[in-house]
């Protein structure tokens, strides 16, 4: 069943990845697009498929896996479905650096002067939460270790807009931060990739750990799991993702939190399952809402990150009343 | 050699010492059972030893590296953890990580290992059940069986009998008793003192952060050491089934 479901997965992975290759405002025929992205004729058609349409879908499936893989990683770790990558600051510390970046006109100034701005973040969040959660020490203290660090970020955020120049910077820095995989170059990708691919091997060789925390932690460290090493690897896993993600598509919110719960009894509960299915479903997903954006309101510019929050929150009310109803609040 | 030393044991918890110089030694086929009031430093000792809190002195079993211990002793807390809605048979599978080599699944000793386990418990019926929608003795059951599929030389549990109807206590502790019969070491803290005493064949009573008595029950649990320890109580006779020890009131 657990080979199935990651078999059916990654079909539906290949398919929506397809179809927003095939998803644009340029009008090709499907044929035609895809022969132009593959043989390159270097006409118009090989320049939209190649520098527009496949970062984006390339970035969707890394940005998603990275969201639901980190999801599952902090819900395993802290054994709360209520848990999401966000809960350890990194991702609203890379958004303060990469709205800094856009505050100062560095953004405009070079192209990778907004995702290293982010990472920077990301980075300085990292160090703040390892020094405030201590060596030794229990999810406890790293949850407010992230909420701490949660706080000041949002608190910085809001002083950079409060004190924006003018209403258009204000704006830019809001709509970036809303989220969103538009006008992505394949450099963006590159950026993303080896942080990403890093967070995802530190996270997917721990699936045994989050196990045995399924009988506490107590249990976890009489069976061998050597707890403060696991927080930091999930610290510096979670971020490494997020803050990658962060950096090239802004705020994406509930992917974490939603994957990972709507794949949990596909995979009977079991954390380690959780890990490959979420990193996988995270990809559908923001494929998805990134089809959905482009084929919604075209003319518009929807932001991605609007429409996981819209898609998302009423699912977080579902898993609230499910749990309520199974007595558990 | 395997069973568990303590030499010149020191708990501290912030600046006093909770546990001072304990010296102990439980050997291959023990069933030890560990008494005192609460607060005593039952849970302590047992943590403590096994390296899950900081110490002075010697354990056998903290100096082992983390892994190797973790093929020697289970461990069982007294808060009973079921963090996910995983199947029985999914959790008890978990007392065989530690037997497992990174990325291996689970051989055929594995699973003789689990059913074994699943059998000792009486957990048969249980076995496709979601671990979480099962009552809270029963949930004490499987995880109980979760330590006994560790198939380890050393049992350490801490309050198994309790929330267990008494059917369930009874047979919970013939099974311990049975694996001490079988060569283990099973060292387990309890508070009913009545089945410490027909079960065990050693009780270690600890007081004021040492060891008030050590032997077989029917030398421990005298009337003076329940006054003394205890504050209570109790009416103590021998039985064909074994020592019989009733509370009958405080002092």
């Amino acid at each position: 069943m657990g080979r199935a479901l990651l078999a059916g997965l990654v079909g539906l992975v290949a398919l929506l990845f397809t179809v927003s290759l095939l998803v644009g405002p340029a009008g090709l025929a499907p044929t035609e697009a895809l022969l132009a992205l593959i043989h390159g004729n270097g006409l118009a058609e090989t320049l939209v498929m190649r520098e527009i349409r496949l970062p984006r879908a390339l970035l969707a499936v890394l940005v998603g896996s990275a969201l639901g893989l980190a999801g599952a990683a902090m819900q395993g770790y802290l054994r709360n479905p209520l848990a999401e990558p966000g809960l350890i600051g990194v991702s609203g510390s890379a958004a303060l650096g990469a709205v800094i970046a856009l505050q100062t006109g560095f953004a405009a100034a070079h192209l990778l002067a907004l995702p290293i701005a982010a990472l920077t973040g990301a980075v300085v969040a990292v160090l703040i939460i390892l020094a405030l959660a201590g060596p030794r020490g229990g999810s406890i203290t790293l949850i407010l270790a992230g909420i701490a660090v949660s706080a000041l970020a949002g608190a910085l955020t809001a002083l950079v807009l409060n004190l924006s120049p003018n209403p258009f910077a204000a704006a830019e820095i809001v709509f970036w931060m809303m989220g969103s995989l538009q006008d992505r170059s394949m450099i963006h990708f590159w950026i993303a990739a080896p942080f990403i691919a890093l967070g995802a091997l530190l996270l997917l060789t721990q699936g045994r750990k989050f196990d045995a925390l399924t009988l506490g932690e107590d249990a976890a460290a009489s069976m061998g799991v050597h707890l403060g090493r696991l927080r930091l690897t999930l610290v510096l896993g979670v971020a490494s993702m997020v803050g990658a993600a962060t950096a090239v598509a802004g705020a994406i919110g509930f992917v974490g939190l939603v994957v990972p719960h709507i794949l949990r009894p596909l995979v009977g509960a079991r954390p380690s399952a959780l890990l490959p299915a979420s990193a996988l479903g995270g990809a559908v997903l923001v494929l998805m809402a990134d089809i959905a954006v482009r084929v919604i309101l075209p003319t518009r510019d929807l932001k991605l990150g609007v429409l996981t929050a819209i898609v998302g929150a009423p699912l977080f009310f579902h898993l609230i009343y499910k749990t309520r109803m199974q007595g558990q609040l | 050699m395997t069973g568990l030393t303590l030499k010149d044991f020191s708990v501290a918890r912030g600046p006093c010492d909770v546990l001072r110089d304990i010296t102990l030694s439980v050997g291959q086929g023990e069933c030890l059972g560990l008494l005192g009031p609460n607060g005593a430093g039952k849970t302590t000792l047992m943590r403590a030893a096994l390296g899950l809190m900081p110490h002075r002195g010697v354990s056998s079993l903290s100096s082992l590296p983390p892994k190797e211990r973790a093929t020697i002793v289970a461990w069982l807390p007294q808060t009973r953890e079921i963090a996910w809605p995983v199947s029985v048979e999914t959790l008890i599978a978990l007392g065989r990580l530690p037997h497992l080599a990174p990325g291996a699944s689970p051989a055929p000793q594995d699973k003789a290992a689990i059913d074994a386990a699943i059998t000792r418990m009486g957990l048969e019926s249980f076995r496709k059940r979601i671990a979480t929608h099962l009552s809270g003795g029963e949930q004490a059951r499987v995880l109980i069986a979760r330590a006994l599929a560790q198939e380890t030389p050393i049992l350490m549990v801490d309050e198994p009998a309790a929330g267990l109807d008494p059917a369930h206590q009874i047979s919970l502790m013939q099974t311990l008793s049975a694996q001490a019969r079988n060569g283990d070491t099973v060292i387990a803290s309890m508070h009913d003192l009545g089945l410490a005493a027909r079960f065990c064949t050693r009780l270690v009573v600890l007081w004021h952060g040492g060891i008030a008595a050590d032997g077989p029950p029917q030398q421990v649990l005298t009337p003076e050491l329940l006054a003394k320890v205890f504050r209570i109580r109790a009416h103590v006779t021998h039985h064909a089934d074994g020592p019989i020890v009733q509370p009958v009131g405080v002092i």
